[in-house]
């Protein structure tokens, strides 16, 4: 999201709760439990972008205009940063998560919350160079459906391969940057032969009862921005979805807390890689 | 003067010295709290908190997502996440776009910092090579916290403590000494 460069917009708490009110009534999306800070500093940097002058102001156009809160809802969520974003965590993967799910006869595996995509794309580039992604069953749950269109042709700018490059290197398995993309000019891409048993969806992954008996749930990097109150929600409905001796792994710098802990075995603490 | 509880620091190109010294001074029983958002390479995990914990007599710690914040310790954003400081007085972690480039940014800790902690914190700028970091000064100064800005002159690299100077208006030019004095007698 490209922010122009004109002063600071500053919102009151109050403020800052009544825009996600008529957001959470305008579209259902529910960001009131979400980590102060961030969901502050995005909505302003959005009120910047929309040139706003006030909340109120804001609010206005939210409430006037049929169209704004679809205009503005992408740049609420963050997207994914980088395809392999800490190497480290998925060789660990590689050794700790995938001799096990080789053993099984197929797998269900959760990527919920997904938005840009390189977190799923990474997993499925795992599994398909263990030979076991025709075994999956993956649920990709997305929050926007332009981010499940975005996610079926997962084009990206070219400026972004070098960092591919670079995180592919630090993966102990070598993989080559043209077995997985393919590369034009201003564009790279996954090649279709990678597309294969991934369900995609918008429903809620944490409210859909169909969503049980994961071996697998992947959710890096999520938990980070909400409160104390959703994260803990969020974690209990994680936990009662995922099968006995089912996998979870969380981003490196988040935590589950004490009481979660104890349900939970670790399998490698440095990339917080759990088993249940 | 209020002497304020908390102290956030920004650096980037040239800074590591100087906060090798600054750490270096920090008694065992210091009781204040500091933030240190610095630029550096986002693949490497291990070894920065190690490097700077062996010239330290405080801990010197990479927090995880909703930690506590608690006095007595420096906390390092880590590689790759921004850093805020909530209202709560907990550490929320982000995977947001860069910001000036950067990740951690200086202006998000800071920004974060200037309204949680108000007239309690005190930012400081220091050598570096973009301008990340001025707005964050400028919101500390606006909010009733202390700016501070590393002399350029002795900066290795003085486009990071010129921008902040110019944005923030601070008139806190403070030498290598008068900061470590600063933090110092922020007893």
């Amino acid at each position: 999201m490209r922010y122009k460069k004109t002063e600071s917009v500053i919102l009151t708490a109050s403020e800052l709760m009544s825009i996600l009110q008529e957001i959470f009534i305008l579209s259902g999306k529910d960001f009131r439990a979400y980590a102060y800070s961030s969901i502050k500093r995005r909505i302003e940097q959005i009120i910047l972008k929309e040139n706003c002058e006030s909340a109120n102001k804001f609010l206005i156009r939210l409430r006037k205009e049929s169209l704004f809160i679809e205009k503005i809802l992408p740049d609420i969520y963050v997207e994914d940063t980088e395809i392999f974003r800490d190497a480290e965590t998925w060789n660990a993967i590689q050794r700790t998560v995938i001799p096990i799910l080789r053993r099984k006869q197929n797998f269900k595996i959760a990527v919920p919350n997904c938005i840009s995509s390189e977190e799923l794309i990474s997993l499925i580039i795992l599994l398909d160079k263990a030979n076991i992604l025709s075994k999956a069953n993956i649920h990709a749950s997305f929050l926007l459906q332009a981010n499940i269109d975005f996610a079926k042709q997962a084009k990206f700018p070219i400026k972004k391969l070098n960092q591919v490059k670079r995180n592919l290197e630090l993966l102990k398995n070598k993989l080559q940057i043209n077995d997985i993309f393919e590369i034009e000019d201003k564009f790279f891409y996954l090649k279709k032969i990678f597309y294969k048993n991934i369900e995609y969806t918008t429903k809620n992954f944490f409210k859909n009862e169909k969503a049980v008996g994961y071996d697998l749930i992947l959710f890096r990097n999520k938990l980070i921005y909400f409160n104390n109150f959703l994260y803990v929600q969020t974690v209990e409905h994680i936990l009662e979805k995922l099968n006995k001796g089912g996998f979870l792994i969380i981003g490196i710098k988040e935590s589950l807390g004490i009481n979660i802990k104890r349900k939970l075995k670790i399998v490698n603490k440095n990339e917080n890689i759990y088993k249940k | 003067m209020k002497t304020q509880k908390y102290i956030v620091i920004g650096g980037s190109a040239g800074s590591f010295k100087i906060i090798i010294r600054i750490i270096k001074f920090l008694p065992a029983n210091f009781k204040k709290t500091i933030f240190l958002t610095l630029h550096r390479l986002k693949h490497v995990r291990s070894g920065f908190v190690e490097a700077l914990s062996l010239k330290a007599n405080i801990p010197i710690v990479e927090p995880k997502d909703k930690e506590i914040i608690l006095t007595g310790r420096i906390y390092l954003a880590p590689a790759n996440y921004h850093l805020y400081i909530e209202p709560t007085k907990t550490i929320s972690l982000s995977t947001e776009e860069l910001v000036n480039h950067s990740r951690p940014s200086i202006d998000l800790t800071f920004q974060s910092a200037a309204h949680s902690l108000k007239d309690n914190v005190a930012g400081i700028i220091l050598s570096g090579a973009n301008r990340d970091g001025a707005e964050g000064l400028k919101q500390i100064k606006l909010n009733g916290g202390f700016a501070i800005v590393q002399n350029p002159e002795e900066c290795q690299v003085l486009t990071m403590p010129t921008a902040a100077l110019k944005k923030s208006q601070t008139k806190n030019i403070y030498s290598e000494k008068q900061i470590i004095e600063f933090i110092l007698n922020c007893k």
